[in-house]
């Protein structure tokens, strides 16, 4: 295989945004400790870091480590081919010593969480900076000389206008970034969100109204050349995230730090959760691993994956690697979901279409066996 | 009379629903001082437990009690239990058969209701001694010298004496006992004549076999014995007799006059039939006796196993109700939307919704039920008259000369105050009134015939709700009348699902076709396209709803690369259409079914 990518997870954030479900923690008094953990964790998987093309440090905020941390978490890593180097930063902590240092260390791509353009949603949501804070760092990763870089929207926020997410799109375009990664808001269990959604104290945006935030957001972006590429992201030609690629095309990744997802010889594991369980793996001299399993049905994987990307997958690879006809294995399928207009196959390949994405799941379970 | 037989009573109980039938029952099992209120919780629920390993139910049918009475001498007391529903009469005939007596448990605030004087009726053609007990005079409502006086007039059964009792509290049950002893007559049997014994019950054992619950009425009965079974003619070897106490208790013989259990290793239940005459092979009666009225289904709706494939699970769950309930019938159908399954008969909607409860609940069985029908008689214009109890089997309209239905004579009882309401709802079900009489300046009768396609929808629900709770109801079968009848189908995405067909009245057709279309709108959730939801007669659309097309099932982030979680979620979406049940393109799930059978107050 020609791709493998590495993630690190750094879990560490000044504050918990209120819709996040992320493993991350307030305790920065721990990121000492978690760097030399994750120093001995990279030195368990040297040999599997052979041949990895990109790097992403992702979170958490890995913006809060400073420059020396990551000078020592790069040197464990050693002298690799990385061709992109991702590292996720928020506006708060970003600053120019940090984009310099960034820069000295081959870092060649930044992405931002903003969310939205109206400074009362990030208050709601629990975001510890408003806009025109997010804008000037922008200007200063441009400033930089960063100009592959990456800004986060989220959308269907509760209360959220159709109206509001135009004015996100202009001002959200208005910044350049030639990536831009869209989300629809979900209010997953364990977070204040959620909490508050069953208390009764968030209104959410109807079905109706999220699809028509996003096909807003599809139309306008791809308007201005930021061109759908993923089910939730866009970009100019050439900017597409290669590393993110990796994991919809089931290609492999080394997985690092507490809580992180790693896919290795087929197999996919997740690392201990417990900062404590992971530090005393790593001590101990073993792989942090809290679980490891083998996907059960790897054809449906291979599936869900590659359809993710708007491109879809080609049927010939998929006969190639699975020694069987596609089209005649998943005939009633296929019929089934091209007649209700979810999926096309056209070129030899097969894809959602715009409506196939916003029912993806519902498409998706009719392949599963 | 033998000095024995004249210390047996055999009694059943018989009451409306929730006047105290079974708190009584309880009472006198823990006051004949045979077990204490704690023992007997334990001893009852552990024989249950074991039963359900066992994947058979017992109620607690039949208890053989030990009293010693106010006279000095000891008595038994064999108490049968009696269903305590409408749909029932026949089971409950069936036990009062057994009896010389029954204790009639009247609430002392609620007075007589329709199933008082129904199960009084059926005590009656038994030529049983009727004992009136007033219960729950401890209620502040109770109003003991009222009700007396009510049954004195309305059932003519004399109720000066009649044991006072709270059986909830305890209080005055010896009372009952002794009212028992005194005016329940002794069985007369003869001891010396060839056995003949009645099989009033039966269930199923998986060690023992099939076990009759009998009365013996001549004669004796042994372990060894070799018995016939004379409608069967079919023979078998004694392997034990006994009687409930509450739990089985094995004894050498039973003789003229007992009640208890037969085993004799019967392997088929259907060798066991209720109402067959047990005698010896050697020595048998010359008559058996009358047996029982075959139960005559009114009440018929398919059931299928939700996934499919636990069809034979059914038979088996059915085979096995049906030996203990012999009013069930079935047999194997095949439906276009559903698959295999069975049609089976019942005596009415409960006892169709009881038995549903207990494939579902007893034998764990997921199953899907289609709209209840009744039985049409349909003349055909080549003069051919079919009965049709599935409304897919009705012929084209063009070679139907007519269409007959069942209707019932319905005894209805009602607070006066809600009369009005009634009447609305008997006219609504195209009811005619018979006559109206006041108990008393708050009760009234009203009897009605009521074409019985009306009463097996939501009837009950529907007297209930209109007279917050206070109407009760007892019906039985009058004759068959002609009526204007159409089919009315059902059509999910343009296909008729046969599962939903009904026969109705062509004045209700319309309106029952939209309220099927609304509720399976809400019943079937969003899927990728549109479906239309139609009902038709014949080949005209009379309504139309539309289930919009999902607009949006997506999760799209998918950070840090954790596949699992979006797998695992979409693991749980599959298990969840699993539960549905596939009609032509259309995830229908098991509610559905339900739904548009539900009683709706608009």
């Amino acid at each position: 295989m020609k791709n493998k990518g590495v993630y690190i997870h750094v879990p560490f954030c000044e504050r918990k945004c209120h819709y996040c479900h992320f493993l991350s923690s307030t305790h920065l008094e721990g990121m000492g400790d978690y760097v030399r953990d994750l120093v001995g964790e990279i030195r368990l998987y040297q040999e599997d870091l052979s041949g990895a093309t990109t790097l992403y440090l992702g979170g958490g905020t890995p913006s809060l480590l400073e420059i020396e941390d990551l000078k020592t978490i790069f040197a464990a890593l050693g002298k690799r081919d990385f061709t992109e180097i991702t590292i996720e930063v928020n506006p708060e902590s970003l600053t120019a010593g940090k984009l310099e240092g960034y820069r000295a260390l081959g870092i060649n791509r930044i992405s931002m969480g903003i969310q939205t353009s109206h400074d009362r949603h990030l208050v709601t949501m629990g975001r510890g900076h408003d806009f025109t804070q997010a804008a000037g760092k922008v200007a200063l990763i441009k400033a930089s000389g960063f100009e592959n870089f990456n800004i986060d929207l989220i959308y269907g926020l509760p209360g959220q206008s159709l109206k509001e997410v135009g004015e996100d799109l202009a001002a959200f375009i208005g910044l350049g970034a030639p990536h831009i990664s869209t989300y629809g808001l979900s209010y997953d269990e364990g977070t204040d969100f959620h909490q508050r959604l069953s208390a009764g104290l968030l209104e959410p945006v109807t079905d109706d109204l999220d699809r028509e935030m996003f096909a807003l957001i599809k139309e306008t972006l791809e308007a201005e050349g930021l061109m759908r590429y993923e089910i939730s992201n866009f970009a100019r030609p050439g900017y597409e995230s290669r590393h993110n690629l990796i994991y919809w095309s089931g290609e492999p990744y080394v997985g690092l730090g507490p809580g992180a997802h790693g896919h290795l010889e087929g197999l996919r594991y997740e690392n201990h959760r417990s900062f404590s369980d992971y530090h005393q793996a790593v001590v101990r001299g073993e792989r942090p691993r809290g679980s490891v399993e083998r996907p059960g049905d790897e054809e449906f994987e291979y599936i869900m994956l590659n359809l993710r990307k708007v491109e879809g997958f080609e049927i010939e690879d998929f006969n190639r690697r699975f020694k069987k006809d596609f089209l005649k294995s998943h005939e009633a399928v296929l019929g089934k979901l091209t007649l209700a207009g979810v999926i096309e196959i056209q070129g030899g390949w097969v894809f959602f279409t715009d409506y196939g994405f916003d029912i993806s799941n519902e498409a998706l379970v009719h392949f599963m066996g | 009379m033998d000095i024995r037989q004249a210390h047996i009573r055999n009694f059943s109980i018989i009451a409306h629903i929730d006047h105290g039938k079974s708190t009584l029952a309880d009472r006198l099992i823990e006051s004949t001082g045979q077990l204490t209120q704690r023992e007997m919780k334990e001893q009852i629920l552990d024989s249950m437990d074991l039963e359900r390993e066992r994947g058979i139910t017992i109620k607690l049918q039949t208890t053989r009690l030990v009293y010693k009475a106010l006279d000095g001498e000891e008595y038994i007391l064999n108490l049968i239990d009696t269903p305590g529903h409408v749909d029932f009469t026949y089971e409950v005939s069936r036990s009062l058969a057994a009896c010389e007596g029954a204790v009639l448990v009247v609430d002392a605030a609620q007075g007589v209701e329709a199933q008082t004087l129904a199960n009084v009726y059926l005590a009656d053609e038994q030529g049983l001694e009727i004992v009136p007990v007033l219960n729950k005079i401890d209620l502040p409502s109770a109003r003991p010298e009222e009700i007396k006086r009510e049954i004195e007039e309305t059932i003519g059964i004399i109720a000066e004496d009649a044991p006072m009792i709270s059986a909830k509290e305890g209080l005055n049950v010896r009372d009952v006992l002794e009212a028992v002893v005194k005016k329940v007559p002794a069985p007369t049997g003869d001891i010396d004549a060839p056995l003949k014994a009645l099989i009033f019950d039966s269930f199923y054992d998986t060690y023992k076999g099939a076990i009759a619950m009998i009365r013996v009425l001549d004669g004796t009965v042994k372990k060894g014995d070799q018995i016939t079974m004379m409608a069967q003619n079919k023979h078998f070897e004694v392997a034990e007799v006994g009687f409930f106490s509450p739990t089985m208790l094995a004894i050498p013989q039973l003789k003229a006059g007992d009640v208890g259990y037969v085993c004799a290793s019967i392997k088929n239940v259907g060798d066991c039939r209720v109402g067959d005459t047990i005698t010896q092979k050697k020595n048998p009666t010359l008559k058996a006796l009358p047996g029982y009225k075959k139960a005559t289904p009114m009440v018929f709706c398919g059931i299928y196993p939700a996934d499919g494939e636990h069809y034979e699970d059914i038979r088996d769950a059915l085979e096995k109700l049906q030996l203990n309930d012999a009013a069930i019938s079935f047999e194997a159908e095949t439906s276009v939307a559903l698959g295999f399954g069975f049609r089976c008969g019942f005596l009415g909607l409960l006892h169709l919704e009881i038995v549903q409860e207990r494939l579902e609940r007893e034998y764990d069985l997921d199953i899907i039920a289609t709209s209840p029908s009744v039985i049409y008689r349909v003349t055909k214009t080549d003069g051919e008259v079919i009965m049709v109890q599935n409304p897919t089997n009705l012929p084209e309209v063009t070679r139907i000369t007519r269409i007959e239905e069942p209707v019932v004579k319905a005894d209805i009882i009602v607070p006066s105050e809600y009369v009005g309401n009634i009447m609305e709802l008997c006219q609504n079900r195209r009811g005619t009134m018979d006559h109206m009489h006041y108990i008393d300046d708050k009760r009234v009768i009203l009897t009605y015939d009521l074409p019985l396609n009306e009463v097996i929808y939501d009837f009950f629900d529907a007297l209930k709700s209109k007279t917050r709770g206070y109407g009760s109801l007892d019906y039985h079968f009058k004759d068959y009348q002609e009526s204007k009848l159409v089919k009315l189908d059902v059509l999910i995405n343009k296909e008729v699902i046969d599962a939903f067909s009904l026969i109705v009245h062509e004045t209700k057709a319309v309106a029952r076709g939209r309220q099927i279309c609304e509720r399976l709108k809400d019943a079937i959730p969003r899927q990728m396209f549109v479906i239309p939801i139609q009902a038709a007669i014949g080949n005209k659309i009379v309504a139309r709803e539309d289930i919009k097309a999902m607009r949006k099932d997506v999760l799209a982030k998918c950070y840090g690369g954790d596949i699992s979680r979006k797998r695992k979620l979409l693991e749980k979406q599959k298990e969840g259409k699993k539960k549905m049940r596939q009609l032509g393109s259309v995830d229908v799930p098991q509610n559905a079914f339900l739904s548009v059978l539900k009683f709706d107050e608009k």
